[in-house]
């Protein structure tokens, strides 16, 4: 095993995120000919997230809590990857992955088999990786009988067990999980906390985003709580979700 | 029992927003997805044959129909004089543009139509493009069988010259790689981009020597108009194809070298483009 690192798994300094709200569909088009023309392009700028500062320790467990729109996933969007910041810096340590939207690269004509190998080779795995895995992966999302039965005939709640599946065996030392409680069944939302727990014995970084992250009070030691793209309070999970509770209320 | 993974360290600042990441690091990304890759062209192709009854005969019967065409209507229509393999030749001519009516506009919209993949995983982007370009190669394959079966039919003459083609293909290959991460990359900004490309392919059709030879636009046309027209590097490669495969020729010094030059060069530059496009995709797919 390789010794643990003191540096940080997640650092976010001061970050901030704009999104820019163009008010017609053709926008960039009509942005170039407006600027050759020097004119102003009607646009609404939007920050996700402002001024945000966090750091995250190798083998701890984060909830990120806030109303709708607050910036949770932008976050987690920053830490995975998929976005960059517009201002500050994000230092991520560790190959992460992300159970952002299950199966968001899942392609329907594809069988089982096909997507698991597809999807997983994406998060950066290598064919004796995938090879070496398949069978815990099928055997945890318990769709053995339908692995070579294209995807457009399965549920929702089949394609989040999957997606939940290969995501959960890439074995990456940092994971951001979104939305994962919200689907599934309770069986298989048991298995789910039974393997959460056990990363957590494996010391792996988490990151909890969604509804349902209140019951993880055995998993965080802490939250984050997130309003209007700012850090409203930042301590203790227990602490944070009783004085986000009573603000809610 | 696990295969050791290093831990790579990403530090991302807002300074480097519009930027492009090292070039290096961008391949070496890149070679570490490779299977990714496979899995992307092997998607690629399932879907867009699973669905069809006929599958891989469309990809022959469409180049097989237009040259019944070409071929009726320079045989009776305005007869060619002294062409060789008039036949072969075309049909060398139209696989050659097929290879960029192919690939082309499926890569143009290879980002768009992977939003899911773009706002969810992490993976180097220029993969999608490349992915589909690769796929559809494999249908080019299907049509140069073709080109095969007409060259025995012909008895066109083997020579080891034969031996340069898959180089010269090669060339046009880093071209269609070019364009087809440029496009791609533009696309996601401007969504007119897969209009204006449509119209460049018909365009470029009749601008290219599919069904006539490259000479005819070097003897019929001022020294300016004949640099121009070989700007596009299907003009050369094509000519170059005729060159080696028919007639037991080295490619034309001029119009290959530039062919090589153009298409080499659209491949670096739409890298370039695209990795430093790339950051915004996620904001705007």
């Amino acid at each position: 095993m390789a010794p643990l690192s003191t540096t940080p798994a997640i650092v976010l300094e001061q970050v901030g995120k704009r999104y820019d709200l163009f008010k017609h569909k053709a926008f960039l088009m009509k942005e170039i000919f407006n600027r050759l023309l020097q004119k102003r392009v009607a646009r609404e700028l939007f920050w996700a997230l402002q001024n945000v500062s966090v750091s995250v320790d190798v083998g701890e467990s984060v909830a990120i809590i806030g109303r709708n729109g607050a910036g949770k996933s932008t976050l987690l969007g920053l830490v995975a990857g998929t976005i960059y910041p517009t201002l500050g810096s994000v230092s991520v340590t560790g190959r992460v992955s992300s159970l952002l939207e299950l199966g968001a690269g899942f392609h329907p004509d594809l069988t089982g088999r096909e997507n698991i190998y597809l999807n997983a080779s994406l998060l950066g795995l290598r064919k004796p990786e995938v090879d070496a895995r398949f069978e815990k992966i099928v055997a945890f999302s318990d769709l053995a009988d339908f692995i070579d039965v294209p995807l457009r005939n399965y549920s929702s709640g089949m394609q989040v067990r999957l997606g939940f599946s290969v995501a959960a065996h890439t074995n990456s030392e940092i994971l951001l999980v979104d939305e994962v409680f919200a689907v599934g069944d309770r069986s298989f939302q048991r298995k789910c906390l039974a393997l959460i727990a056990e990363f957590k014995a494996q010391k792996k970084t988490m990151v909890f985003v969604g509804h349902g992250v209140e019951g993880l009070w055995e998993i965080c030691e802490r939250a984050i709580w997130l309003e209007q793209g700012r850090v409203v309070a930042d301590g203790p999970f227990v602490d944070v979700l009783g004085r986000y509770a009573s603000d809610v209320r | 029992m696990d295969i050791p993974q290093q831990a790579p360290a990403r530090r991302v600042t807002s300074a480097e927003r519009g930027g492009a990441d090292r070039f290096g690091a961008i391949v070496t990304d890149m070679w570490a997805h490779r299977f990714a890759l496979r899995n992307l062209v092997m998607k690629d192709f399932r879907i867009r044959y699973r669905n069809m009854s006929l599958g891989m005969i469309w990809s022959v019967l469409n180049p097989l129909t237009m040259l019944g065409v070409l071929v009726v209507i320079f045989t009776y229509v305005y007869p060619q004089e002294g062409q060789a393999y008039f036949p072969v030749s075309v049909l060398l001519g139209l696989v050659s543009y097929n290879l960029l009516s192919l690939c082309i506009p499926a890569a143009t919209g290879a980002v768009l139509e992977n939003a899911a993949l773009v706002k969810k995983t992490v993976f180097p982007r220029q993969l999608l493009p490349i992915s589909v370009v690769l796929s559809q190669t494999l249908q080019i394959l299907v049509q140069l069988g073709l080109v095969v079966i007409f060259m025995v039919l012909f008895r066109v003459p083997v020579t080891v010259k034969f031996l340069l083609a898959p180089f010269i293909f090669g060339v046009l290959l880093l071209f269609v790689i070019g364009v087809g991460l440029t496009c791609s990359a533009l696309s996601v900004i401007f969504r007119d981009v897969r209009y204006i490309v449509e119209s460049y392919l018909t365009i470029l059709f009749w601008l290219s020597p599919v069904f006539y030879p490259l000479t005819i636009v070097h003897q019929k046309f001022p020294k300016l108009v004949f640099g121009v027209y070989v700007l596009n590097p299907l003009a050369g490669c094509i000519e170059a194809l005729r060159r080696v495969l028919l007639y037991d020729r080295y490619p034309d010094g001029v119009s290959f070298a530039i062919a090589v030059i153009v298409s080499v060069s659209t491949l670096v530059m739409g890298f370039a483009l695209f990795s430093r496009l790339q950051r915004r995709f996620a904001d705007l797919v």
